[in-house]
C-alpha cells in the first residue's frame, strides 16, 4: 500500500516548477556522509495481507473477552455501548489536532468543556485540565505541583498502585528523599505511621486503594491540612457513582485513570489519566484547558485558555512539558458518562460493588482461602491461597478458562500467597457461581 | 433566553430519567448494598450526569463533529504536526477484538500476539533511525523527550559526572527546555544563524557541564542542518550526549538516519510520522531509541524474544530510569504504526519522505514570489515564510483566520519564535497537486485581499460556526466548566 | 506609532518605570512594553515583605500568548502592590503609568543607574 498520490508525470512536473532534475538534487541539501546507505527497497503489504497477518496476531492472544476475567489492577473490564465506540470514532474528531484555530474546531473544544464539566462534578473540584497521559503520570504531576508549592514529604501507601510508585520514583529522579512510603495497617493508610517531625508537602491517598478497600480520606485530609499540606486523592472514576466524592472529603486535588470511562483496554493504552484541582491550584496545573469566551458576534464559542502555563510559550519556566495529551479518549469518556446518565452510572457503580461483594462472600465460604483483609472495599479485593501452591491453583483456574486475578507477589514479598479479584458488571451471576465452583473444585 | 437545541451544551438538555445502564435488579438490594460500606463512605447528592436519551445523544455529537477541521475533510498544513492522511486500515486493525480486550495485566501466553508486536515495532523502529534499541513506554513526544533526559541524567550520574546543562537552539519546539527544566537541568538557549545552530554558539557552550544537546532535524525552519556531523562531534568531543527531537523525522525516512547523524538518543512521534491519528489532540506515542552505550537505562519492563519465538517480559535492564507511565506504553498507537510500517515497506517510507519534500518545495516555490520566504533554499517537509511587506501586507494571524473562510485549516502560526509574523508549513507526502494547487491560489486570493480589501481579514472567519473568539476575554474571567460565573462583558 | 514616556518618571532597559516619593519607589510597566505585550489578562504581583535585590524577577505580566517577567529595577522591600490588578488587569493598557502601577517598594537606592526619559524615549 501507498498513501503517495502523484503520477510519475506529475512528480516530474512538480520537480520542473522546484528546479531540479530529480529526486537525488532535491534533497542535495543532506550531506552525502550521512545519506542512508541501506537498502531500503523492501515493498509495502497489500491491504488484504496485512490485514492476515494482524488477524494471525490478535488470534496469537486470548482476549477477556473469550475468557473470564477477573483482571483489574487499574484498568477494568466494562462494557462500552456501540454508541460510544460509533461517535467517539468519528473521522472529524480522530483526525483533527490541538484546537489552536478555534474557530475551526468548536466540536471538540466543546466536547472537551463539557468533559471538564462532568469530571468536575464527579470529583467534586473546580478545575479539571482537558486530560493527562494516564493515571500515574497526572499523579506525577499532581506532586511536583505540591512540591512546587511546599516542599516537604510526600506520604503514599504502601498500596498505592505499584506502577504509580514506580512512576513517581522516576519522575523525582532527582530527589527522591522526599518519598515517604506509609506502611499501612491492616491494609488502609492511618496517622498514626506518618512521620510526626517532618514538614510535609502532600499526602497521596488512592481509594480504593490497590487491594480494593476504601480509605478514610476524610481524617487524612485533615492531618495533612492541620500541617499545611494537600491531599492529593487517586480514584476510580467508576466508584464515584457511588462513594463520596473526593472534593467533599477535603481533597485539594483529584487524580487517576479514566479508561474505566469508556475505553477498551487495548493491552495498556491508550487511555487518559484526569486531573481535577481546587480553584487555587488553577494557574498552576500542567495541561490544556478550555474556556468558554465568546465570538465578535457574542455567542458563546470556546478556546484553549490560560496557555501561559504551557511550553509553547513559557519554554523552561513552563508548569510542564506537556503537549499531546489524550484528548479523544477524555472526548470518549464524556460520550459513556452521558450516555448511562445520572441513573445508569449509580447503577454500574452499584452493580460492580455488589457483585464483589457476593463473590468475596462465596469464595471466603471455601476452606483454604481467605481474604487478605477485612475492610470495606468497592469492586476488588484480595485472598490469600493457603495449604496450596498458588500458581498451580490459578493456571487449574485459567484451564477453566477463569482469568481469577493479578498474583500479588510481582509487587510484594509478603503477599506471596495472595491475588487480586476485580468484579465489574461483565459478569452475570452464573459466572460468579462458575468461579465458585472451580475454585472449591480446585481447592479441595 | 433559551439556547437553541443545536448550541445546547450536554447540561441544558431537559430529559431526564433515560440513563443507559440498568443493572442486574435481580443482585441489586439497596438495604443490603449500603450495609456493606459506612455510610460517610457513600455519597450524598447527586453527581449531575446529564441524562439524554441515546437519539438526542447521536444527534449532539454528530453536530459537534459537523462543527470540526480534520484531516479526513480539510487540508491541514500545520508545520511540524505532520498531519498527513491516516490510513483506515490501521483504524480496523486496532479494533480487532485479541487487541481492544487484551488486559495489559494478562499471562505472557495469552498476549503473545500483543508482545511480538512491539518487539517487531522496535526492531523496525531501529533499522528506521540507525539506533541500537527502543522502548515504547512514553505516551507522546514531550514524555520522549522526559525520557530520553532522564537516562542522560543517569547515565552522567553514573559516571560520577557533574554535567547540568542542557542547550537548544532558540528555533526548537518549547517541549525541548520544558522537558530538560523539569529534569533538573539548567536550560541554556543559543541563537540561530541563517536559520540553522550557529556553530561558533555551540562551541561556547561545549564545556565540561554540557550534558544534552536538543536538536530537530530538519530543524523548525524546515532546513536540513548542514553541519549536522561536525555539531554531533564538537559535543562528543565535549563529553556531552546528542539528542534528536523526531518531530520532523518525516522528511527523513530512508534518506538520512539520526543515528548515523551522530545522535545518541531520539523520540519518534507516531502520531507524526507513523500516520496514526492525532485524535483532537491524542493520544498520540513517543517511542525513545538510544545507541547501544545507554540501553540498560532504558525503561522496564520490555519485551524479550526467546526460544521458539516465545515472547517475555523482561526487567534486565541494571541501570534502568524507571517506569515513565502505568503498564507498557500506548498500545493501540503503536499497532497502528506497525500496520503502517507493514502497508508501506522500507520502499513506501521512503517515498513518503521524498513526497513530503516535494510537495513542500513546490509549494515553497509557488508562493516565495507573493511572500517573504526567510531562508530561501531547498528545504525539506515544511518551511517558512511571513507576509510580504508590499506584495501580501497583512498580519499572520489574519492570514491565518481568513484562510478558515475557503476551508484550509490555517499552518502553524508565531512559530519558531526567530521569524516574526512567521506561517510554518508542512503540506505532507498524503496532499495531491490539486490540494497544493488550490492552496496556492487562495493564498494568492489572500494577499490580493490584504492589498485592497483588508477588513476581510480583520472580519475573518464569516463562514465557520463561529467567528473571531475574544481569548482575552477567557483568559481575563476564566469559565472553565458549565456553571462557572460568566461576565457580562 | 510613539509612544508616551513621561519626563518625571526614570527608566529600565527592560521596559519597567520607577516614581520616586521619598524612600518609596512605585514600579509598572512603559506604554512602550503593554502595547507590546498587548492586552493584558493576568498579573502574578510580588507578596508584601518580600525583599528584591535590583534585577531579581518581582512580578510576571501575561497576555494571552506571552507571559513576561516584571523585574525590580531597583533593591528594596515590597510595601504594597495593585490588587486592582487581580479584577482589572487592562488597567496596565489603560493607564500604564496611573492606575495600572504593580507594587510598590521600600529603597534607599536613587535611581542613579536608571534610564531617564530621554535615554528611554531613544530605547523605544
Amino acid at each position: 500500500m501507498h498513501f503517495t498520490p502523484h503520477s510519475e508525470s506529475i512528480i516530474e512536473e512538480m520537480l520542473k516548477t522546484i528546479g531540479v532534475l530529480n529526486f537525488e538534487e532535491l534533497i542535495r541539501t543532506v550531506p552525502s556522509q550521512v545519506r542512508c546507505r541501506e537498502n531500503w527497497d523492501e515493498p509495502g503489504l497489500k491491504e488484504s495481507d496485512v490485514r492476515k497477518k494482524y488477524r494471525n496476531l490478535a488470534e496469537e492472544n486470548e482476549p477477556v473477552t473469550r475468557i473470564q476475567s477477573y483482571l483489574g489492577g487499574g484498568v477494568y473490564e466494562h462494557f462500552i455501548p456501540s454508541v460510544v465506540n460509533h461517535l467517539a470514532s468519528r473521522p472529524e474528531f480522530v483526525t483533527s489536532y490541538t484546537q489552536y484555530q478555534p474557530e475551526s474546531n468548536q466540536g471538540m473544544l466543546q466536547g472537551l468543556f463539557e468533559y471538564q464539566t462532568l469530571l468536575c462534578r464527579l470529583t467534586g473540584m473546580d478545575v479539571s485540565n482537558s486530560s493527562h497521559y494516564d493515571g500515574a503520570t497526572s499523579l506525577a504531576e499532581a506532586v511536583l505541583m505540591a512540591l512546587r508549592n511546599k516542599p516537604g514529604k510526600i506520604l503514599y501507601s504502601k498500596y498505592l498502585h505499584p506502577h504509580y510508585t514506580e512512576v513517581l520514583k522516576t519522575y523525582l529522579f532527582n530527589d527522591r528523599s522526599c518519598l515517604f512510603e506509609v506502611t499501612p495497617y491492616e491494609g488502609t493508610m492511618t496517622a498514626e505511621a506518618f512521620p510526626k517531625e517532618e514538614e510535609i508537602s502532600a499526602v497521596i491517598v488512592q481509594s480504593p486503594n490497590f487491594l480494593g478497600i476504601i480509605e478514610d480520606m476524610i481524617s487524612l485530609s485533615e492531618w495533612a491540612h492541620a500541617r499545611g499540606a494537600v491531599l492529593i486523592a487517586v480514584v476510580n472514576p467508576v466508584s464515584l457513582g457511588m462513594l463520596e466524592a473526593p472534593g467533599n472529603l477535603g481533597a485539594d486535588m483529584v487524580v487517576g485513570e479514566g479508561q474505566p470511562l469508556g475505553n477498551s483496554l487495548s493491552f495498556g493504552g491508550p487511555y487518559f489519566g484526569f486531573m481535577c484541582v481546587k480553584k487555587e491550584w488553577m494557574r498552576k496545573m500542567p495541561g490544556r484547558i478550555v474556556g468558554q469566551t465568546a465570538d465578535k458576534a457574542g455567542r458563546r464559542g470556546f478556546v484553549l485558555t490560560l496557555q501561559t502555563r504551557e511550553q509553547h510559550i513559557r519554554r523552561e519556566k513552563a508548569v510542564s512539558n506537556i503537549c499531546s495529551n489524550e484528548a479523544l479518549c477524555a472526548l470518549r469518556a464524556a460520550i459513556y458518562l452521558a450516555y448511562l446518565g445520572e441513573t445508569g452510572f449509580k447503577n454500574l457503580s452499584e452493580e460492580c460493588f455488589e457483585k464483589a461483594h457476593l463473590l468475596q462472600e462465596k469464595l471466603s465460604s471455601i476452606p483454604g482461602l481467605v481474604p487478605v483483609y477485612n475492610k470495606p472495599f468497592f469492586n476488588e479485593f484480595a485472598v490469600r491461597i493457603k495449604h496450596k501452591k498458588i500458581a498451580s491453583v490459578l493456571s487449574k483456574l485459567r484451564r477453566n478458562q477463569i482469568a481469577a486475578g493479578i498474583r500479588l507477589n510481582q509487587f510484594y514479598h509478603d503477599h506471596a500467597n495472595d491475588f487480586l479479584i476485580a468484579v465489574t458488571e461483565t459478569k452475570t451471576a452464573e459466572n460468579l457461581d462458575y468461579y465458585y465452583e472451580i475454585m472449591k473444585e480446585v481447592l479441595a | 433566553m433559551k439556547v437553541p437545541l443545536s448550541e445546547q451544551l450536554l447540561f441544558e438538555k431537559a430529559a431526564s430519567g433515560s440513563g443507559q445502564f440498568s443493572a442486574e435488579h435481580s443482585l441489586l438490594n439497596r438495604e443490603k448494598l449500603v450495609s456493606r460500606v459506612p455510610s460517610f463512605f457513600l455519597r450524598k447528592n447527586e453527581i449531575g450526569l446529564p441524562e439524554l436519551s441515546e437519539r438526542d445523544l447521536v444527534m449532539h455529537y454528530t453536530r459537534l463533529a459537523g462543527r470540526m477541521f480534520s484531516v479526513d475533510s480539510h487540508f491541514y498544513p500545520l508545520g511540524s504536526c505532520t498531519m498527513k492522511y491516516n490510513p483506515k486500515i490501521s483504524e480496523d486493525v486496532s479494533s480487532e477484538e485479541g487487541f481492544q480486550y487484551a488486559h495489559p495485566f494478562q499471562n505472557e501466553d495469552d498476549v503473545q500476539g500483543c508482545l511480538q508486536m512491539m518487539h517487531e515495532l522496535e526492531q523496525r523502529l531501529n533499522v528506521i533511525c540507525g539506533m541500537d534499541a527502543f522502548t515504547l513506554q512514553p505516551s507522546a513526544g514531550a514524555h520522549g523527550e522526559l525520557t530520553a533526559l532522564l537516562i542522560a541524567r543517569k547515565y552522567f550520574k553514573d559516571r560520577k559526572e557533574e554535567r547540568i546543562k542542557v542547550v537548544v537552539p532558540d528555533s526548537s519546539h518549547g517541549t525541548n527546555p520544558a522537558s530538560a527544566s523539569l529534569c533538573g537541568f539548567h536550560v541554556v538557549t543559543i541563537p540561530s544563524l541563517n536559520g540553522e545552530v550557529d556553530m561558533a554558539a555551540l562551541e561556547r557552550e561545549c564545556t565540561s557541564d554540557l550534558a544534552v544537546f536538543m536538536l530537530t532535524n530538519p530543524n523548525t525552519a524546515g532546513l536540513f542542518e548542514k553541519n549536522i556531523v561536525s555539531i554531533c562531534e564538537k559535543v562528543h568531543s565535549a563529553g556531552g550526549l546528542t539528542y534528536y527531537d523526531g518531530a520532523n523525522l518525516n522528511a527523513l525516512m530512508g534518506i538520512a538516519r539520526p543515528g548515523d547523524m551522530g545522535f545518541d538518543l531520539l523520540h519518534v512521534n507516531l502520531h507524526k510520522t507513523m500516520a496514526t491519528p492525532h485524535g483532537g489532540g491524542g493520544p498520540g506515542s513517543g517511542p525513545v531509541g538510544v545507541k547501544a552505550h545507554l540501553v540498560s537505562y532504558l525503561p522496564v519492563p520490555f519485551v524479550e524474544k526467546k526460544k521458539d519465538d516465545v515472547y517475555k517480559w523482561s526487567y534486565k535492564r541494571p541501570g534502568t530510569i524507571g517506569m515513565m507511565k502505568s503498564f507498557w506504553g500506548n498500545f493501540g498507537v503503536a499497532l497502528k504504526a506497525a500496520v503502517y510500517c507493514d502497508a508501506l515497506g522500507f520502499s513506501g517510507l521512503k517515498q513518503a519522505s521524498l513526497t513530503a519534500v516535494l510537495n513542500a518545495n513546490y509549494l515553497k516555490k509557488k508562493l516565495e514570489d507573493t511572500f517573504t520566504v526567510p531562508f530561501n533554499e531547498l528545504c525539506m517537509h515544511e518551511f517558512v515564510m511571513t507576509p510580504h511587506p508590499e506584495k501580501s501586507p497583512a498580519k499572520t494571524l489574519d492570514m491565518a483566520k481568513r484562510l478558515l473562510d475557503f476551508g484550509i485549516h490555517a499552518p502553524t502560526v508565531y512559530f519558531p519564535l526567530t521569524v516574526k509574523e512567521s506561517m510554518m508549513i508542512e503540506p505532507t507526502e498524503t496532499e495531491s497537486k490539486d490540494t497544493l494547487d488550490e492552496f496556492v491560489s487562495v493564498m494568492m486570493q489572500i494577499a490580493d485581499e490584504a492589498r485592497n480589501q483588508p477588513e476581510k481579514l480583520h472580519d475573518a472567519p464569516l463562514t465557520t460556526y463561529r467567528q473571531r473568539l475574544d481569548e482575552v476575554r477567557a483568559a481575563r474571567n476564566p469559565v472553565l466548566k458549565y456553571g462557572d460565573p460568566v461576565d457580562p462583558a | 506609532m510613539s509612544s508616551s514616556v513621561p519626563e518625571d518618571l526614570k527608566y529600565t532597559q527592560t521596559h519597567e518605570w520607577v516614581r520616586f516619593n521619598g524612600s518609596k519607589a512605585v514600579v509598572g510597566i512603559t506604554d512602550h512594553a503593554q502595547h507590546e505585550l498587548t492586552d493584558i489578562v493576568f498579573v502574578e504581583p510580588p507578596k508584601t515583605g518580600k525583599i528584591f535585590e535590583a534585577g531579581n524577577v518581582a512580578a510576571v505580566v501575561e497576555s494571552v500568548k506571552v507571559a513576561s517577567d516584571i523585574y525590580a529595577p531597583v533593591s528594596g522591600t515590597v510595601t504594597s502592590v495593585n490588587t486592582e490588578l487581580e479584577k482589572n488587569p487592562g488597567l496596565i493598557n489603560s493607564d500604564p503609568y496611573g492606575k495600572g502601577w504593580i507594587f510598590e517598594l521600600e529603597t534607599t537606592d536613587t535611581g542613579e543607574n536608571l534610564l531617564d526619559a530621554a535615554s528611554y524615549g531613544k530605547l523605544v
